[in-house]
């Protein structure tokens, strides 16, 4: 049964490190990293993780986009999407400034910049090559855990005049939300 | 007298701790006077400086209490001490590195360069016009809370030109400082 992983802090040396190659792509403890990152993300409320933020630096990161907690308004993904060493091949030269958290980074949110939308070419966990194109909320989730494989951390993209503890951010939440209705 | 209160610390993204504060030109208001006896005991166990912004007071004045403690084993003894309406009016080529906090960022830490010595020109609570240098641990609490008066915080000032930021969560810096220590 998949089991609930450790998840890293910033300030660990594992999340400032790159990440190195999978290669192979049919071991049963890459097969088990990937089924127990897909429980701990869950258990975090996240929508997505890089390999290093559960202490395994290889290029990894699952993407599992759906409405929860943290983000209300995430697309929902039918399944979560392991992808083994990432590469981005295309970009739109647009970049957007949206929210980020994560749990390896508690209590701060940051507005980032991203590309709008990315052609990205991976490996499935079967160990088949292939191209998708992200848009949108799904394209920052890659774009973020991608950087943890080069030791990037979302602080570190935006201004830190973009910085917000939870407690502040979770107003402008509650603030906006009253707006639009 | 009446007692002094706690106060609620203002948090990172609110719009107090981005504003300039403004000048205290009544130093004997008993508002302020109550200010300054809140503040130091919302200080008090917390932490070694707290600035007027930091409890949603947009005004130019701070308190810094030193005293060696668990996070600072090396900090030098300073009684509490209200400063207001301060300046800097030399700062020392000579910078430091040294990781601070914050309480209007609970949770996090990060490296900081700061001038070695300063000298500052400020008013006590009681009006009085002072001279005075400071150096090491009190000059960096000095900047870290006369910044706060100008509406920045400590990761504003985070070297960006490094690889990475060094910001660290509580147990990520802990981390650190264990694997330094072996």
């Amino acid at each position: 049964m998949a089991k609930l992983l450790q998840i890293s802090q910033l300030g660990h040396p594992v999340l400032r490190k790159k990440a190195s190659e999978i290669t192979n792509f049919r071991s049963k403890e890459l097969q088990e990293l990937i089924e127990n990152m897909i429980v701990t993300i869950k258990d975090a409320k996240a929508v997505g993780f890089g390999a290093p933020q559960v202490y395994e630096s290889v290029r990894l990161i699952i993407v599992m986009s759906y409405p929860n907690l943290s983000y209300p308004k995430a697309p929902l993904m039918k399944r979560p999407l392991a992808m083994i060493n990432p590469r981005i091949i295309k970009h739109s030269d647009n970049q957007e400034k949206d929210w980020e958290g994560t749990p390896s980074v508690p209590g701060i949110r940051a507005l980032v910049p991203r590309y709008k939308e990315i052609e990205v070419e991976f490996y499935t966990k079967e160990g088949k090559k292939q191209t998708k194109t992200f848009n949108d909320f799904v394209a920052r989730i890659v774009q973020h855990e991608m950087d943890y494989l080069d030791g990037i951390v979302f602080l570190d993209r935006a201004d830190s005049k973009d910085y917000f503890t939870e407690k502040e951010y979770q107003k402008l939440m509650n603030q906006q939300d009253k707006n639009k209705k | 007298m009446t007692k002094a209160k706690l106060l609620q610390i203002s948090q990172l993204g609110h719009p107090v701790l981005r504003k300039k504060a403004s000048e205290i030109n009544d130093f004997k208001d008993k508002e302020l006077q109550d200010l300054i006896e809140d503040m130091m005991a919302t200080l008090k166990g917390k932490g070694v400086g707290i600035a007027a912004p930091q409890v949603y007071e947009s005004k130019r004045v701070f308190i810094i209490a030193s005293e060696p403690n668990k996070k600072h084993p090396d900090a030098p003894k300073m009684k509490p001490t209200a400063i207001l309406n301060p300046k800097i009016i030399s700062r020392s080529e000579e910078l430091e590195e040294d990781w601070e906090a914050c309480l209007s960022i609970p949770g996090f830490h990060g490296l900081v360069s700061r001038h070695k010595t300063i000298e500052v020109e400020y008013y006590t609570r009681d009006g009085e016009k002072r001279t005075e240098k400071f150096e090491g641990f009190l000059a960096r609490i000095f900047q870290h809370e006369f910044d706060h008066l100008n509406g920045l915080v400590y990761l504003d000032r985070i070297d960006r030109t490094k690889e990475h930021l060094e910001i660290a969560t509580d147990e990520g810096y802990e981390n650190m400082k264990k694997n330094k220590k072996k």
